[in-house]
């Protein structure tokens, strides 16, 4: 990361950790809706949605991240990114705000942050009282590979 | 100064790439003017058209102006075989064949040398006056208006040909002085009396088609929503004035959705001829390769499908007539050993039935030998001794279409490795299609394809399967039996419906997509079949019939077992749509198909 550039972000909760995503990646904010569940389908797969005519799959990120599952409440959302073509959409505890923070206040993540992957981090990003934890999109949400829909069928 | 440089090679490297494209352009034209000669379709005119379409824009592009010029006439010419305005015989075949050649020709020379040589103007006169028949040609013109006589005519021609580079016979005579511009000028007005011919056929991108087939499927969904509003209406004792006339809009959208949804899948219709056209050629080159003797007979080329369909089809379809010739068809000494005619027999039929197409392919080879099938599934540990001892010769028969199950002896290119046939039949059921074999050993095979007409739009049964609905397809369901105590026994351990004397295995859906169990909950049994394969899916309700618009899951979820796809309803849910081949596989492989006594 070379010091200089803004990042602009759509910063989320989940667990008492705040994450942030790229605003260039995100189509959309919704509430909850009704999703369809999917059988055979891996555990952090909650289902299917309909978006404007579209069928959207939709993640639970705190499965997805390791978290624990918790009820859903008024202030949980679902955010929808569209990842090369690939259009999906994940529940999260509550969107917070969109922030613009500079490049030099992004580090890269160190080996362990509060238990997630750290594959799935791009950065942590400080500010004042704040850790901002960068996901990197496309790990997160690497099409589904084979090991997890086998571990999803066996189940 | 580097820039220049990097523009010359990228330039360079821009012809270079054109003259390969150009020249497999040109070749593969070729070869497809000798097939239309003989029996012209549309779709290998469309290719030729194409090509010289390309060839003439990127030549022009590049500055190749003879060579632009000669496509641009021949596709001229392309285009009114194209609209059916002209039949591709010999004479039009042979300016064509000369027309390719000579910009294979161009071709050449600007590889070797960088730029053309050759004229074109004679074989461009040619496709001009092809082009306009009644047109009399200047020679003929001026002959008649004794400004030449038959022999200057004949000389000049002659001068013509020779002439290096080509001139058009009108200016080759004004330099020679034999006419002067004005003349010409006149007598080239007088040729240009041609009528344009009405535009009965128009082109469109099939992007455009796709777009249109979209909106359709989107309004059959806002039809259904407007139904169900219309029912809601009628329920709660509505002033009849208002219900009338819901009940009015409602049907007039039914009708016009219906129309429009036909209509655009009609025009993605193509016949099947495509595929066809291309079989006999392949089964000549397999019959030399595998040294056997066949007779192919084809009907029903006519049979439309929708062009999705046709690109899929092919694979399979080639893949099959292998498996045809090399393990079906013995070679002609055995044949006359087994006292059948030397000439093995090869049939390939289409045609429509109910809401969708079949495609049969039979030979009078060898058939299937279900011992050696058998024998494979045994040796694989697919099934015990037991189920394979019990196995009814139909159902032993399908065992071919597991992967990794061949019993050629002898591995060939692509049949004999045991990856064939299951890719088949994946690909088919992948269409929402449904393969089967029949045989007799030592006598004859028949495939059997059966394809749904249209991909994205099917009639469904939406039932409720624990707390969620589902979609099943119309067309598998054959009928819904009420569950009354009693009905479902258990053999083997596994849930079985006595209908009628025949013994269907019972899906419970929660088990299989590992739910909860909730006994007796269950009001209904749907009985599905493909083939002659036959199961029951327990269901709490049963919602109704729908049409729905059959959506991807999309990439990120990719093949999930079982789920062929999701629905949008009217009231806006999304709800799955059942794999019902793969529902059915994975339970006839768990029982088998057994007798209760």
């Amino acid at each position: 990361m070379n010091g200089g550039g803004i990042l602009q972000l759509v910063t989320f909760k989940l667990e008492n950790e705040e994450f942030g995503v790229d605003i260039l990646r995100v189509q959309e904010i919704n509430k909850m809706i009704d999703i369809t569940r999917i059988p055979n389908a891996p555990p952090f797969v909650e289902g299917v949605i309909n978006l404007r005519g579209k069928i959207i799959p939709i993640v639970d990120l705190r499965k997805r991240l390791g978290f624990e599952a918790r009820a859903y409440d008024k202030s949980t959302r679902i955010i929808v990114v569209e990842l090369e073509g690939m259009v999906l959409g994940f529940i999260v505890d509550s969107v917070s705000e969109v922030l613009r923070i500079s490049e030099s206040t992004v580090e890269p993540p160190p080996a362990l942050v509060s238990g997630i992957e750290s594959e799935y981090i791009e950065g942590v990003g400080k500010l004042d009282n704040r850790l901002l934890i960068l996901l990197e999109l496309k790990k997160v949400f690497s099409a589904i590979d084979r090991k997890d829909m086998e571990r999803a069928a066996s189940n | 100064m580097e820039d220049q440089v990097s523009d010359k090679d990228e330039m360079k490297e821009i012809i270079d790439e054109f003259i390969v494209e150009a020249g497999e352009l040109a070749e593969k034209a070729i070869r497809d003017i000798v097939t239309i000669e003989n029996a012209s379709d549309e779709e290998t005119v469309n290719s030729i058209f194409r090509a010289v379409h390309t060839i003439k824009g990127t030549s022009s592009f590049l500055g190749f102006t003879t060579l632009s010029t000669l496509a641009h006439r021949a596709e001229d010419i392309l285009g009114m075989v194209r609209k059916g305005n002209m039949l591709p015989d010999h004479e039009v075949a042979d300016v064509l064949l000369e027309s390719l050649d000579l910009i294979k020709t161009l071709l050449e020379e600007i590889k070797e040398g960088g730029a053309e040589r050759s004229g074109a103007a004679g074989t461009i006169e040619k496709l001009e006056a092809l082009a306009k028949p009644e047109r009399k040609k200047l020679g003929e013109i001026l002959v008649e208006a004794s400004v030449l006589s038959g022999d200057e005519l004949h000389e000049a021609l002659k001068k013509q040909e020779a002439g290096e580079p080509e001139k058009k016979l009108g200016e080759m005579l004004v330099d020679d002085k034999v006419i002067t511009e004005g003349q010409l000028k006149g007598f080239l007005d007088t040729q240009k009396s041609q009528k344009h011919k009405e535009e009965s056929t128009i082109r469109i991108e099939v992007n455009k088609l796709d777009e249109l087939m979209n909106l359709a499927g989107e309004l059959v969904l806002g039809k259904n929503r407007l139904i169900l509003l219309n029912n809601m209406v009628k329920k709660s004792d509505a002033k009849n004035g208002v219900l009338d006339n819901l009940a009015d809009i409602t049907n007039y959208l039914e009708v016009v959705t219906n129309e429009l949804q036909l209509s655009v899948m009609r025009a993605r219709l193509v016949p099947i001829s495509k595929l066809f056209n291309k079989v006999p050629r392949l089964v000549r080159d397999l019959s030399a390769e595998f040294k056997k003797e066949i007779e192919l007979t084809m009907e029903g080329a006519e049979t439309e499908l929708d062009r999705s369909l046709i690109e899929s089809l092919h694979d399979p379809l080639i893949h099959i007539i292998r498996n045809s010739v090399d393990h079906g068809i013995e070679t002609p000494e055995d044949r006359e050993g087994k006292g059948k005619r030397p000439k093995g027999m090869l049939t390939l039929k289409a045609y429509n039935e109910g809401n969708g197409v079949i495609i049969e392919i039979f030979d009078d080879g060898k058939g299937i030998n279900v011992e050696a099938v058998k024998e494979k599934a045994r040796e694989k540990g697919l099934l015990s001794e037991n189920e394979l001892a019990s196995l009814p010769a139909r159902d032993a028969m399908r065992l071919v279409f597991v992967p990794g199950l061949s019993t050629a002896r002898k591995v060939s290119n692509v049949s004999g490795r045991g990856v064939g046939m299951d890719v088949v039949k994946t690909n088919i059921e992948k269409m929402n299609g449904q393969v089967s074999v029949d045989s007799e050993q030592g006598q004859w095979t028949r495939l059997s394809l059966r394809l749904p007409l249209t991909l994205m739009i099917m009639r469904a049964l939406i039932v409720r399967v624990v707390d969620e609905l589902f979609a099943i397809p119309l067309n598998t369901v054959t009928e819904l039996v009420k569950l009354e105590e009693g009905l479902i026994k258990s053999v083997d351990k596994k849930d079985v419906l006595v209908l009628r004397d025949k013994v269907i295995p019972v899906v419970d859906l929660t088990r299989v997509f590992a739910r909860e169990i909730e006994e007796h909950a269950d009001k209904y049994v749907i009985i599905c079949n493909i083939g002659e394969r036959t199961i029951g899916i327990k269901a709490r309700t049963v919602e109704g019939q729908e049409e729905v618009v059959i959506k991807p899951l999309g990439e990120y979820l990719g093949n999930i077992n079982g789920i062929g796809g999701a629905t949008i309803r009217g009231d806006g849910k999304a709800i799955l749509i059942l794999d019902m081949s793969a529902l059915i596989d994975r339970a006839s492989l768990q029982s088998g198909h057994r007798k209760i006594a």
